[in-house]
């Protein structure tokens, strides 16, 4: 029980949730309603948040466009070339 | 006279009719009636006017290829040949091409479809679902050729570079079309490899984009578990896919732009909000500090030797009262005192003695007032102001004394 709940915890925020998270986190702050320490914490959560989104958008990870196509049940799948970028190159 | 048999009679009316110029090839219109789709695919009906009505029958071999469902009172122009059927003797219709008169024959069977779908609920907006707001990975329906892949691409990457886009390419149009248009929809379900799909082809006339009318298309989209957004043709023209789809787009390119959030904007947000929460909480520690700063400002920090001061004055304060009232009482008490010490002195024996009287006493002390009880050579002491005498009793005379002898 205890295990699965920390997990779940732990699971990576996707960009919409973080984004979401940063956005109430702010608006908490602006309404200057926090006490200091709440604050404080609350901005390094913010500014983790932050992070977060900021890799997500700029996740350099190899991005490889697909083409797949499935006949008598049977899926290939190859890269993905536009017609007429071969006669471009 | 030339007896001959119903058969024979029958023929060679069969064969006036079918070598008549007229009849061979022949457009009727009339109104459906009593029409019956025959289980075996052929269906039968009758084509009636204000005056009259032929029977008629359009076999599966081209019934098959109706794109409308023909029912009671539908007018219709039906093209074919009038001949006999000889069994039962009659002439009738048999109908190769049907016709809806007035409408066309696609906006008929399209709005047919319409009207079943949306009784099934296939449209309803309550089933459609929300689109992901940021997706990793794109899925696209469409022809490999064509100007919507690359606008889709072109749009998608420039407003995300790191967006993955998978293509499954299909014909758009075609007898092919709308089972691999389907397929293809299927197969994406399948392999969940991807965020959101869109399906698309570019303008068309109804014919051209009548792929994304059929019903098996439209079936696949609305049963499809990952959001669609199509794009089909124009912006003007609307298929049924288009209702069925989570999200209608215009264009291909609009296509993208809904399905693939512009990752400039969102960085340029979440950098906003940072800096909001910079600045915020700088404030907030300012506020702070400046608050702390008061406090200790205040003079009970800077000069806590005022708080002694003037407690200082207050016993100071109080000391002198203290002083002064003790002052005010030793005075007091040393009038009363002085007071009281001249009327001692006046009631003081001492002070008849310092007058020149004396006083008589026995030895033991009492004091004699009396001659009585006292005789001669008795000894007595006498006490003058300074000094005392022993002295002994030579005469005793008893009486008053007028004081003056």
């Amino acid at each position: 029980m205890a295990k699965s709940k920390t997990e779940i915890k732990q699971k990576e925020l996707n960009f919409e949730e973080a984004l979401h998270q940063l956005e109430i986190i702010v608006n908490q702050m602006e309404a200057g309603e926090l006490p200091l320490e709440e604050a404080l914490t609350s901005f390094s959560e913010g500014i983790r948040l932050s992070g977060i989104c900021l890799t997500k958008l700029s996740d350099a990870e190899k991005v490889i466009d697909k083409m797949i196509q499935e006949e008598q049940g049977v899926l290939t799948e190859k890269k993905l070339v536009l017609k007429g970028d071969a006669e471009d190159a | 006279m030339q007896i001959i048999s119903v058969t024979e009679l029958t023929r060679y009316i069969k064969k006036m009719f079918e070598t008549d110029s007229l009849l061979g090839l022949i457009y009727v219109r009339g109104e459906i009636s009593n029409f019956k789709r025959h289980y075996s695919g052929h269906c039968y009906f009758t084509l009636k006017d204000q005056g009259s009505t032929i029977r008629a029958v359009m076999f599966k071999g081209r019934a098959q290829y109706l794109k409308f469902a023909p029912y009671d009172g539908l007018k219709v122009v039906a093209g074919g040949r009038v001949t006999v059927f000889e069994r039962d003797g009659q002439y009738q219709l048999y109908v190769d091409q049907l016709m809806p008169e007035g409408i066309g024959e696609l906006s008929l069977a399209f709005e047919q479809l319409k009207k079943k779908l949306t009784e099934e609920g296939l449209f309803d907006e309550r089933r459609k679902k929300g689109l992901p707001f940021f997706p990793r990975s794109v899925g696209i329906v469409t022809s490999l050729t064509g100007a919507v892949l690359r606008d889709i691409i072109t749009v998608s990457k420039r407003r995300n570079p790191n967006i993955a886009l998978t293509l499954y390419p299909v014909q758009v149009q075609g007898t092919e079309a709308p089972m691999q248009i389907a397929h293809a929809i299927e197969v994406f379900n399948r392999l969940r490899s991807v965020d959101v799909l869109i399906i698309g082809r570019g303008g068309g006339s109804i014919e051209e984009l009548w792929a994304f009318n059929d019903e098996k298309v439209v079936r696949a989209i609305a049963a499809s578990e990952i959001p669609i957004v199509s794009a089909v043709g124009h912006e003007t023209d609307y298929t049924l896919a288009d209702f069925a789809a989570d999200y209608r787009a215009a264009t291909p390119s609009q296509a993208a732009e809904i399905v693939v959030p512009d990752t400039a904007v969102l960085r340029q947000r979440v950098m906003m909000l940072r800096a909001g929460l910079t600045t915020n909480i700088r404030a907030l520690l300012r506020n702070a500090v400046m608050h702390v700063t008061r406090l200790i400002n205040r003079r009970v920090f800077t000069n806590p030797q005022d708080l002694l001061v003037s407690r200082q004055q207050t016993v100071d304060m109080f000391g002198q009262r203290l002083i002064r009232s003790m002052q005010r009482i030793h005075t007091a008490k040393q009038n009363r005192l002085q007071v009281l010490s001249g009327k001692l002195d006046m009631l003081s024996p001492l002070a008849v003695l310092s007058r020149g009287y004396s006083i008589t006493r026995l030895p033991d002390g009492q004091v004699l007032q009396s001659a009585e009880h006292i005789f001669p050579g008795q000894n007595l002491e006498v006490v003058l102001r300074r000094g005392m005498l022993g002295v002994s009793v030579t005469t005793v005379e008893k009486g008053e004394i007028d004081g003056k002898k």
